[in-house]
């Protein structure tokens, strides 16, 4: 299945609390491509979780607009949401182990992931066999999971994400307990399926590393698209509402209240303090 | 999704195993309901008939047939194949009343004794012989060993016999001539209580211990005896095949049916049977059994569903994490609610057939041991029903157990542990539950004895409301005093409460414990109160510790022997029933009063002390008896008619001086030897006029008492007899007269007054009249005072012992009087003894003994005069009671409070197992966190110990609070035959060792599960981490 478009418009979603309200989302506003990789950086508490959940369709916003491709995640039904987790969305959660039935073995977790996909029209899947070559898992298909190093493990849980030939996987801290060689691993093998299948990948990660692999690593911070680094460089993103976020350093210099004055100096904008 | 779901069950195993335990035992009690009353039906019937008196398994068709007639036997043949039901084996027998045996050629064969001489068929099977042979030719006969001992009677004798008739003026003649038959052997019954011999009582036992048997012949010896009045009979054996619980209607109407041909039949022919008793005994216990029997299992069969639905719920609990991933790959909804539910159905569904073999297993082997039964458990296919609504409750609350899990969406799933949220529904059910307890117990208390197997399930209603209402009120005490004691500084306990407070789960598990507790208390109630009710039944029922029942006998032969034998009045009581005409007439019953409280086996149910009813239904006398002290007397006894009641010369107006006869009356003076109750009797033929006659009483020197005196006949013309003075041949006056009046009194069509100093009884004359002039001396109160029942309507008069009528009054009243029950009197023997002219008996003579009685009382009895015909005692009457109906059933609700038992133990055992590793996981982060091991290891402990101990506490409170508020409602005892209140309280040591046991043994898987715990958190027993 090619890749899918991934749109976010002014995405807020508030998590209701008996404690009040918080706001996780603030207006999130994100592009990506079909077949892109990206990573979604950012401290802990910034959001990252949240959007991937929303882009999963665990969660719908509470305000805002998700486009999984033509699919309007705000407007479909838990049923239409379960058939799309079944056959266009991959999903893969923090932790390897909670990806996979502990009793079953590797092959059969990856079957049951393609069960979905399975009995809908005009999808082809690929035996789990070779789903399981294809993360670098060839002839574990009777393995358990608790046989498999850490590594492997993370790489079994992608196999099960991409079970049933998603156009676009989505994944929560893949490399986030692995040494530099399994996290190597598991961005390989997320090359590798991005390259051989097309699909658009999201990860979620506090690993720089891993956004630099990845091409295209975009910052949450506060709820919002804080900054996107493309090629090793960092920018400021203009969101939908006209607002940009400025990198933390600058705001130690700038602390939130500075007035700046906008000045536009042969195509490019100057944030000249106020005097005041 | 096959592999899968294999996989899975091979990962849990143990709780696939749990899930399966819980499928067998529900199936295994909702099968063992039915199963187990086809078992009590069939014990209790087999017990029943083999508990009951030969008369209630046969019928006795008999009628007189004279073999001068041929047309007699015939007809009567006839009559036995109408009558006989198919099954039953039919004895032909047949006998007559004969003078003899006498040595042949002994001349004093009309004057000496009788003999019944009778034939039976197969009679050489059920006897033994002593000496000689069987009957084998004509003119043998069978003399019994007893008889020919007291005879000199031997083998190969030759005796005469010769029927006998009494005419209808009541004299005894010969009724053909004398036979002489030769005796083939001697013999003995094999067991004379055997039911071959019906109960025609061939063998009756005489004062002196030996038997009086008939003398067996053949039947055509029989015929060759001359005789004209005879009695052909034939017992017709049920045979046990007959009393099949699914024949039991059908028997009724064919002994019904046979009943009704007997009465349509005019040539004397008749059925005598006491099927029907047998059948209604039966019948009250069914419906007893049939009510008890399946409540026992229903709450044990919901008491399974909440199990399972518990099981599933922890199990779904731990499970929440893979529901989640099932759901987050979008498996269809199909599949998902499969792999959710697919090892719990596949284990229900693999645990039904088990559990339905197991349900006919079991109920056969409590039918085995508990009942010795083994009449099978009946068809292997009743069940099925049962069983398929047992699997779809399991079903039904195994989906229920996991329904919220599965509509959870995904992200709450992958929380962990479920969202608090209102548990608005299963609070709405709880209160349903509670208002449903507190509905039935009014419905049930309201109920007007109309108690169904509805609302027999209220007890166990109350319990699970309890149990609800407790568990509510436990936990926020424990929150309560969880935060005390952390306060306080005491993490052991501290943590513990929280842990139970917090959990969820914990309310349920409590609720669980509690009613299987309440439950096991509730039955331990019910049994306790079942024994009491089966003694005071039995108490009620026989009257004393032991009833002799005794050949008819005088009331003052009765009297003397119980008197002679315990003088002290410590134990044996004269007591007989009086038989009185007309179906609605009460039950009387005659009793030495005096000895009432030493001997009858009072109840405080009877509402009235021994010493009370004692007291008053024998009030002083109201004058001396008038007693002879001499073997002979004089009486001064003026004779005439009553004036112008017959018209002597036809001209239609009756004559003032008709003529007096001239011919002698007999008038016969009645006495009652003061020595042994014997009548002596002495006829004076008195002549018109005042004369005075000599006359002997032999016998009474000793003393007797005059109980009144009548004559032979009564001229139609009428009689008058006036008895001015009796005196003894030394001079003393027996009877002065007769003031006042009141110590006299007319029986019949006779009437008393006081006329010239002298007693005048006169009986109108009368053509159409049959009564004799007939007094009696009354030395009694009259009215005589009788005990009755409270509420029922006191009759004035009851037939007394001689048949005549007596005046009663009601000296008082009880709720229940002893063998009487609700309903009947009670009259003291000697003064309605009094009341009778002669020695007068019943049908039936009774002696009951008390507590005190001596080991050989029986045999004191029998020597000192007494013929006994039956013992009957409490222990017999509860043994019986105890194998019956009621009794058979209550021990299933002890096997059904067992299991539930068993089935929260498995339920404890359960939840412990499945959250043993999330609770591992809490108390190692609390020991992360610096908790002393001694501490978590206490924390484990008291956790499970409150969780036990707080259960078993509700459980006992709602088992109490069960039986206080239904207790008295239900059929828990015996029968239904006998309105006998049961006792409204249990034993408390019977209620409280079993609870005590159930608790110990909680107890004990809670010990079980915290070890368990501890060795996963690492702890070991010194409190090391």
């Amino acid at each position: 299945m090619p890749g899918l478009a991934v749109t976010c418009r002014r995405v807020v979603h508030i998590y209701r609390a008996d404690a009040g309200d918080v706001v996780a989302l603030a207006g999130v506003d994100l592009s990506i491509a079909p077949g892109e990789m990206l990573a979604l950086v950012g401290p802990s508490g910034s959001g990252k979780s949240t959007l991937i959940a929303l882009l999963a369709g665990l969660m719908r916003p509470s305000a805002g607009r998700v486009m999984i491709g033509t699919y309007d995640i705000g407007t479909l039904s838990d049923g239409e949401i379960s058939r799309l987790r079944g056959t266009e969305l991959g999903v893969v959660l923090q932790g390897a182990a909670g990806n996979l039935l502990p009793y079953a073995t590797l092959a059969r977790n990856v079957w049951l992931a393609q069960t979905r996909a399975a009995s809908t029209k005009g999808i082809k899947l690929d035996d789990p066999e070779q789903i399981l070559d294809l993360v670098g898992l060839s002839g574990k298909g009777k393995a358990r999971i608790g046989e498999l190093a850490p590594g492997a493990r993370q790489r079994a849980a992608l196999a099960v994400g991409i079970a049933a030939g998603p156009g676009l996987l989505l994944l929560d801290e893949p490399t986030s307990q692995l040494d530099s060689a399994g996290r190597d691993e598991v961005i390989h093998a997320l090359e590798t399926i991005n390259a051989e299948r097309g699909a658009t990948v999201v990860v979620v990660t506090h690993d720089s590393e891993v956004g630099n692999r990845l091409g295209r690593a975009v910052t949450i911070r506060d709820g919002r698209v804080g900054a996107e680094g493309r090629g090793g460089q960092e920018f400021a993103v203009v969101a939908s509402d006209g607002t940009v976020q400025l990198p933390p350093e600058v705001l130690d210099d700038f602390p939130p209240g500075t007035l700046f004055a906008v000045d536009r100096v042969e195509g490019s904008v100057a944030l000249v303090p106020s005097d005041e | 999704m096959i592999a899968v779901l294999l996989t899975m069950l091979r990962a849990r195993w143990a709780q696939a195993v749990t899930v399966f335990v819980l499928s067998v035992v529900a199936t295994a009690a909702a099968v063992a309901g039915p199963v187990s009353l086809h078992a009590v039906d069939g014990a209790m019937v087999r017990n029943e008939v083999a508990d009951a008196s030969n008369d209630e398994t046969s019928m006795r068709l008999s009628g007189p047939v004279n073999p001068s007639a041929p047309r007699d036997a015939s007809a009567f043949a006839t009559f036995v194949r109408q009558v006989t039901l198919p099954g039953f084996h039919t004895i032909a027998a047949g006998e007559l009343q004969a003078f003899g045996p006498v040595a042949a050629g002994d001349p004093g064969l009309a004057s000496g004794g009788t003999a019944r001489v009778a034939f039976r068929a197969d009679v050489c099977q059920h006897i033994v012989i002593a000496s000689g042979r069987c009957l084998a030719g004509a003119l043998d006969v069978l003399i019994g060993v007893d008889t020919a001992r007291r005879q000199g009677f031997s083998a190969g004798q030759h005796i005469d016999l010769q029927a006998e008739r009494i005419t209808p003026n009541g004299v005894t003649v010969p009724d053909g001539r004398v036979a002489t038959l030769t005796i083939a052997g001697l013999y003995q019954p094999r067991d004379p209580n055997e039911a071959y011999w019906g109960s025609q009582f061939y063998f009756p036992t005489r004062p002196d211990g030996t038997r009086d048997e008939a003398a067996f012949v053949s039947p055509s010896t029989f015929d060759l005896i001359d005789h004209t009045v005879g009695f052909s009979a034939a017992d017709s054996l049920a045979p046990p095949s007959a009393f099949a619980p699914d024949r039991l209607d059908a028997l009724g109407e064919e002994v019904a049916h046979s009943a009704d041909l007997a009465q349509d039949n005019d040539a004397g022919f008749s059925v005598v049977t006491d099927i029907p008793d047998l059948l209604a005994r039966i019948r009250g216990d069914e419906q007893v059994a049939g009510v008890l029997v399946p409540v026992a299992f229903l709450p044990l069969v919901a008491l399974s569903w909440f199990v399972v639905f518990l099981a599933v719920g922890y199990g779904v609990t731990a499970r929440r994490r893979e529901l989640a991933l099932v759901n987050l790959r979008g498996v269809r909804a199909v599949r998902r609610w499969w792999l959710a539910l697919g090892e719990t159905v596949v284990m229900i569904a693999l645990g039904a057939p088990v559990g339905y073999l197991l349900g006919y297993l079991v109920v056969d082997l409590v039918a085995r041991r508990g009942l010795g039964y083994t009449g099978g458990s009946g068809s292997t296919l009743a069940g099925l029903p049962y069983a398929a609504a047992a699997l779809a409750g399991a079903l039904a609350f195994a989906v229920l157990g996991q329904r919220r899990a599965l509509r959870e969406p995904v992200v709450d799933l992958l929380r962990g542990v479920a969202r608090t949220r209102p548990a608005w529904k299963s609070t709405v059910v709880e209160a349903a539950l509670v208002v449903l307890a507190i509905l039935g117990v009014l419905q049930l208390r309201g109920a007007d004895g109309g108690v169904t197997g509805v609302s027999l399930l209220v007890p166990g209603l109350v319990v699970v409301g309890v149990a609800l209402l407790a568990a509510h009120a436990l936990v926020p005490l424990v929150a309560l005093a969880a935060r005390r004691a952390l306060h306080r500084g005491w993490l052991g306990v501290g943590l513990a409460a929280v842990q139970i407070a917090r959990r969820p789960g914990s309310q349920r598990m409590l609720t669980l414990l509690a009613v299987a507790i309440g439950l096991v208390a509730f039955v331990a109630a019910a049994l306790s109160v079942a024994d009491q009710a089966r003694v005071e039944r039995a108490g009620l029922t026989v009257g004393a510790s032991r009833v002799i029942t005794t050949t008819p006998d005088s009331a003052a032969h009765l009297l003397s022997v119980t008197h002679s034998v315990d003088p002290a009045g410590d134990w044996a009581m004269a007591v007989e029933p009086l038989d009185q005409t007309g179906a609605a007439a009460p039950p009387v019953l005659a009793i030495d009063s005096g000895r009432l409280t030493t001997v009858a086996d009072w109840q405080p149910a009877f509402g009235v002390s021994a010493e009370t009813l004692a007291t008053r239904l024998r009030p002083p006398a109201s004058a001396a008896p008038l007693v002879l002290r001499a073997d002979s007397f004089t009486v001064d006894v003026g004779r005439g008619q009553p004036f112008g009641l017959v018209d002597t010369d036809g001209d239609g107006v009756a004559d003032a001086n008709a003529p007096v006869s001239t011919l002698p009356v007999q008038l016969t003076f009645a006495f009652e030897s003061l020595a042994d109750g014997s009548e002596v009797s002495s006829t004076v033929a008195v002549l018109p006029g005042r004369r005075t006659y000599r006359a002997t009483a032999s016998g009474c020197a000793g003393g007797c008492r005059l109980t009144g005196f009548d004559t032979d006949s009564v001229p139609d013309i009428g009689l008058t007899i006036t008895l001015y003075r009796m005196t003894s041949h030394a001079g003393d006056v027996v009877s002065a007269g007769a003031a006042p009046q009141s110590r006299w009194r007319g029986m019949g069509p006779t009437r008393t007054a006081l006329v010239d100093g002298g007693l005048q009884a006169t009986v109108d004359g009368n053509i159409f009249n049959t009564g004799n002039l007939s007094v009696s001396a009354v030395d009694e109160p009259v009215p005589v005072p009788v005990f009755t029942i409270a509420g029922h309507d006191v009759p004035t008069q009851i037939i007394g012992l001689d048949g005549n009528l007596v005046r009663v009054a009601s000296a008082g009243t009880a709720t229940m009087l002893p063998r009487l029950g609700s309903d009947g009197l009670l009259v003291d023997l000697d003064y309605v003894n009094h009341v009778s002219l002669g020695t007068a008996s019943t049908s039936k003579a009774e002696v009951w003994l008390g507590p005190a009685a001596p080991a050989d009382a029986v045999e004191r009895l029998r020597t000192a005069g007494l013929y006994i015909l039956d013992v009957d005692s409490l222990a017999a009457t509860e043994a019986h009671l105890d194998r019956v109906g009621p009794a058979l059933a209550l021990r299933f609700h002890t096997v059904a409070a067992g299991l539930g038992i068993g089935l929260a133990l498995a339920g404890l055992w359960l939840a412990a197992a499945v959250d043993r590793r999330r609770r591992a996981a809490d108390l190692r982060a609390l020991r992360l966190q610096g908790l002393r091991p001694g501490l978590v290891r206490r924390a484990v402990f008291w956790e499970y110990l409150w969780l036990v101990g707080g259960a078993c506490t509700a459980g006992l409170l709602a088992g109490a609070l069960a039986w206080v508020t239904t207790g008295d409602h239900l059929p828990v005892l015996t029968d239904t035959t006998v309105a006998l209140p049961a006792p409204r309280w249990p034993v408390l040591s019977a209620v409280a060792v079993p609870w005590a046991m159930a608790t110990v043994a909680m107890l004990a898987v809670a010990v079980g599960v915290a070890l368990l715990l501890c060795r996963t958190v690492r702890i070991d027993r010194f409190g090391k981490g």
